[in-house]
């Protein structure tokens, strides 16, 4: 193949990958902004979503796409269930202490995904996507679904956008996110929102995952990338900034596809890492966010 | 250099900082005196917090310049000035809440036993980490306490603690910023004599809102508003002052 | 006072004599274990240095561990080294390596000293990883015969006896845990406590607390990375699994069940947490379940560990 067509391809590549990741990256970011925590256990709900997906496709015979969009529905909703458990049990007894936090989270982690790994087996399993077309450009064929993951994002996150920016429950989020003792004297109902936040960010992965699952195999340790790279995006978007996340979500989710097509995975790994950590530390608002006087 | 004159310990010049587009403080020249109590006065929001903060290096300037015992310090990270002897009392209580009384004092304490040398020797009676912390808690008055955990005390007994623990460092200029803020008046009372006593050498920085009570004790007072010196006097002086009784004293 | 540190003294005494005594009781099957659990408990004691007594949680301490053991291991392997040379070297880079990873991390705190730490320790694995024709990667390396013995002041010592290793492993936890315990009831261990408690009162009197906060780190860092020595040279083994985020994890997690800011509670811990997972493994696959709920366990009700507990409710005196 030629460069052209090599790199069309790999930019396609890496906006489906741009896409799932700005869901479950803004997932993180939300929950990061809002209750200033690190919620390490996000990759698993991840994982959890995709493996919902899986069994629900799985159990309903018929038209694949029945199955995909019963697992749209249902895989967010139980996920976000189980988030908001956990949120009011664990979290709110540690009053979402950021340390603490996140230990508690890494505990979280192993729970899940080792119940997954009794519960679901160790093996990769495919789903199948929901429709087959291919669209033919002249030098390959490209998947129809992949294409349409970029829009199902896209509506997605114009969604999220909209409960943000539009609606009662938006305004609550953001007036704990600025002001947590405020809000409370306001007489909103701060330990709710968080636990609604923690599930609607739980649920944003989960929908990351369900879309996802079609194209990669569901395995108990998927979630692990995700929440990388869900990691990497925050901190480079700068700390709980949506917009940031979002730039960054697309810009890294477009390179890391062009970048792995030229370099060994591992040290590709590595040194992007390295540069994340060195961001953290000499720029902690990020190379995306605002600054904040 | 610009030479310092003899009596001098510290002195600003020109000092300015900026928040956002707020100047908290706004070219400030401070001059004080070996051994004065200078009380600095003005209604909220005025720069005394702010000012203080450059003077202990918690904050640094935009521009300025600060020489503390002929030394010019503008540069030089908290820590360095607090060596030199600069303490600071937040004006929000800052103590080690979860250790005992005794190991809040003992780490002034202990620093104090490091920086003991040369120009700065530890007076006889005072040799040991016990005796430091011992004597400390007897002149606060806090001595009942030692074992409790600092958590746990009243509010005006926390406050003392913080002065104790700066006193354990033997602080050549001593920041109080508000001490009396939310003390009973038999409290303010107490604090008076503490601070009496305490005074023998040292220089204090007062930072008041109680007039009286800073009135009773300073040497000199110096009023700021929107961080700028509005006047500067002895204590009688500034009650006359014009200016300061229709911006300040509301009169 | 006196008599409170009369009293730890002799009970931390007490507990080495224990482990003394232990072996000539214990089948050879135990002996291996608790060999393994004593190296182990001499990264838990170094780990609890830095976030038990200065207060920093680090969840990349994987990193040290593995430095030690690369560097321990790789001139035995590649250069022929001595087992004693390899030893202190690995020690030495243990240190610089913690002082300049420090150096920088600190720069960060709370929640993002959290993650860069634990990025800095992915980077780490990954190198393991990158370099395999030298350093073997996951598979490892197993050392050669040479490092199986050594001579020390004229004695000749045998690696591979278990009670010989049993006794090195308790040699160095005793060497480090009186080491540790001298550090931190000094005036080294007040100027922890005092940054963990008040950072920026502990500034305004004159510590330069950067400076206490990399002390931590360094004496951290070097005790792990002599445990990795240890943990490569008795076994005569090294792989990436330990550079792994899991060995952070462990190691987090035996300071916390034992007792953050306790001297026994690291090594108390890891016995704890070791013989627990070794159940486990024997009855499911998802052995690691059992960290996931200790995790949370403890985070959520014991967030003192077990000596943290005893020592607020009813020891004080334990240091
Ligand atoms: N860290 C800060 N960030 C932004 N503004 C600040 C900060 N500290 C003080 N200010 C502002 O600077 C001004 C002076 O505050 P301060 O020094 O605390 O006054 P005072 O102690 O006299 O009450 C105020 O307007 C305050 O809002
Ligand atoms: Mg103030």
């Amino acid at each position: 193949m030629d460069l052209g067509p090599f790199l069309l391809l790999a930019s396609l590549e890496g906006l489906v990958q741009a896409a799932v990741l700005s869901l479950s990256a803004l997932g993180l970011c939300l929950v990061f902004g809002v209750l200033r925590v690190v919620n390490v256990a996000h990759g698993e709900f991840y994982m959890v979503g995709a493996v919902i997906a899986w069994s629900v496709s799985h159990a309903l015979s018929g038209h694949p796409l029945l199955g995909f969009l019963a697992a749209l529905l249902v895989a967010p909703l139980l996920v976000g269930l189980a988030a908001f458990t956990a949120d009011r049990v664990i979290l709110r007894k540690i009053n979402h202490n950021p340390e603490a936090t996140i230990v508690a989270t890494i505990g979280m982690l192993y729970v899940i995904q080792q119940s997954v790994l009794i519960g679901f087996g160790p093996d990769a399993r495919a789903m199948d996507p929901p429709f087959y077309f291919h669209i033919n450009f002249p030098w390959f064929g490209y998947s129809g679904y992949k294409l349409s993951v970029i829009l199902m994002a896209a509506a997605l996150l114009l969604m999220v956008w909209y409960v943000i920016s539009r609606t009662r429950l938006g305004l609550l989020m953001r007036a704990t996110q600025i002001d947590r003792e405020m809000a409370q004297v306001f007489g909103i109902p701060v330990g709710w929102v968080y636990g609604l936040v923690f599930a609607a960010g739980a649920m944003l992965a989960a929908l990351g995952a369900v879309l996802i699952a079609p194209i990669r195999q569901v395995h108990y340790l998927m979630g692990l990338d995700p929440l990388l790279m869900s990691f990497i995006v925050v901190i480079v978007g700068g700390l709980g900034s949506i917009r940031g996340a979002l730039l960054a979500a697309l810009v890294i989710g477009m390179s890391d596809g062009i970048i792995s097509m030229f370099f060994s995975p591992t040290l590709a790994k590595m040194i992007s890492t390295l540069l994340v950590a060195l961001v953290l530390i000499f720029k902690p608002e990020g190379l995306f966010g605002q600054r904040k006087s | 250099m610009v030479a310092v004159v003899a009596v001098s310990l510290l002195s600003t010049k020109k000092l300015n900082r900026r928040f956002g587009g707020i100047t908290a403080v706004r070219d400030v020249d401070l001059s004080l005196e070996q051994g004065e109590i200078r009380g600095i006065i003005g209604p909220n929001g005025a720069g005394k917090t702010s000012l203080v903060n450059l003077l202990s290096g918690r904050l640094a300037p935009d521009s300025g310049q600060i020489v503390f015992q002929g030394i010019d310090i503008t540069g030089q990270p908290a820590w360095k000035r607090a060596r030199l002897g600069i303490a600071y009392a937040f004006q929000i209580t800052s103590i080690y809440p979860g250790l005992t009384v005794f190991e809040n004092v003992a780490i002034g304490a202990q620093m104090r036993i490091q920086q003991s040398s040369k120009s700065r020797p530890l007076p006889d009676q005072k040799r040991s980490l016990e005796e430091i912390v011992g004597s400390c808690l007897r002149l606060t008055g806090l001595d009942w306490s030692r074992t409790q955990l600092a958590v746990e005390l009243a509010y005006g007994h926390q406050r003392l603690l913080e002065i104790a623990i700066n006193l354990a460092v033997d602080p050549v200029l001593f920041i109080l910023d508000e001490p009396t803020q939310g003390l009973s008046v038999d409290e303010i009372e107490e604090f008076t004599d503490l601070l009496k006593r305490i005074r023998s050498n040292r220089t204090i920085i007062l930072i008041e809102h109680n007039l009286p009570f800073v009135m009773n004790l300073a040497d000199r007072v110096t009023v700021m508003d929107q961080g700028g010196i509005l006047a500067e006097n002895d204590p009688k002086g500034i009650q006359m002052d014009a200016r300061v009784k229709t911006t300040y004293l509301g009169e | 006072m006196d008599n409170s540190r009369k009293r730890s003294l002799t009970l931390h005494i007490g507990v080495l004599a224990f482990l003394f005594l232990l072996p000539f009781v214990l089948p050879d099957y135990h002996q291996l274990t608790i060999t393994r659990i004593m190296i182990l408990a001499i990264f838990a004691l170094g780990y609890n240095v830095l976030f038990g007594y200065a207060g920093l949680l680090s969840l990349g301490h994987a990193m040290f561990f593995a430095c030690g053991l690369y560097a321990a291991g790789l001139p035995i392997y590649h250069l022929g080294w001595a087992v004693p040379s390899a030893f202190l070297f690995a020690i030495a880079v243990s240190a610089l390596a913690a002082a300049l990873i420090g150096a920088i991390a600190l720069r960060t705190q709370g929640v993002a000293f959290m993650i860069v730490t634990l990025m800095f320790s992915q980077v780490v694995y990954l190198t393991t990883l990158y370099f395999s024709d030298t350093t073997g990667g996951d598979e490892g390396l197993v050392l050669p015969g040479h490092a199986r013995s050594f001579e020390i002041l004229g004695m000749q010592v045998d690696l591979t006896s278990p009670q010989v290793r049993y006794y090195i492993a308790l040699g160095l936890l005793s060497a480090s845990a009186l080491i540790v315990y001298r550090w931190v009831n000094g005036g080294l261990g007040r100027e922890w406590v005092a940054v963990r408690e008040n950072e920026s009162r502990t500034r305004m009197l004159g510590y330069n607390t950067f400076l206490i906060k990399l002390k931590a780190m360094v004496i951290s860092g070097t005790l792990s990375g002599s445990a990795g020595a240890a943990y490569g040279l008795l076994f005569a083994y090294i792989g990436s699994t330990f550079a792994t985020i899991q060995y952070s994890i462990d190691v987090l997690l035996f300071t916390l069940l034992g007792g953050v800011g306790t001297v026994l509670g690291p090594i108390l811990g890891s016995f704890i947490m070791f013989y627990l997972i070794d159940f486990f493994s024997e009855h499911t696959t998802a052995y690691l379940l059992a960290t996931g709920v200790a995790l949370i366990l403890l985070i959520m009700y014991f967030p003192l560990g077990v000596l943290g507990t005893l020592r607020k409710k009813w020891l004080p005196w334990l240091p």
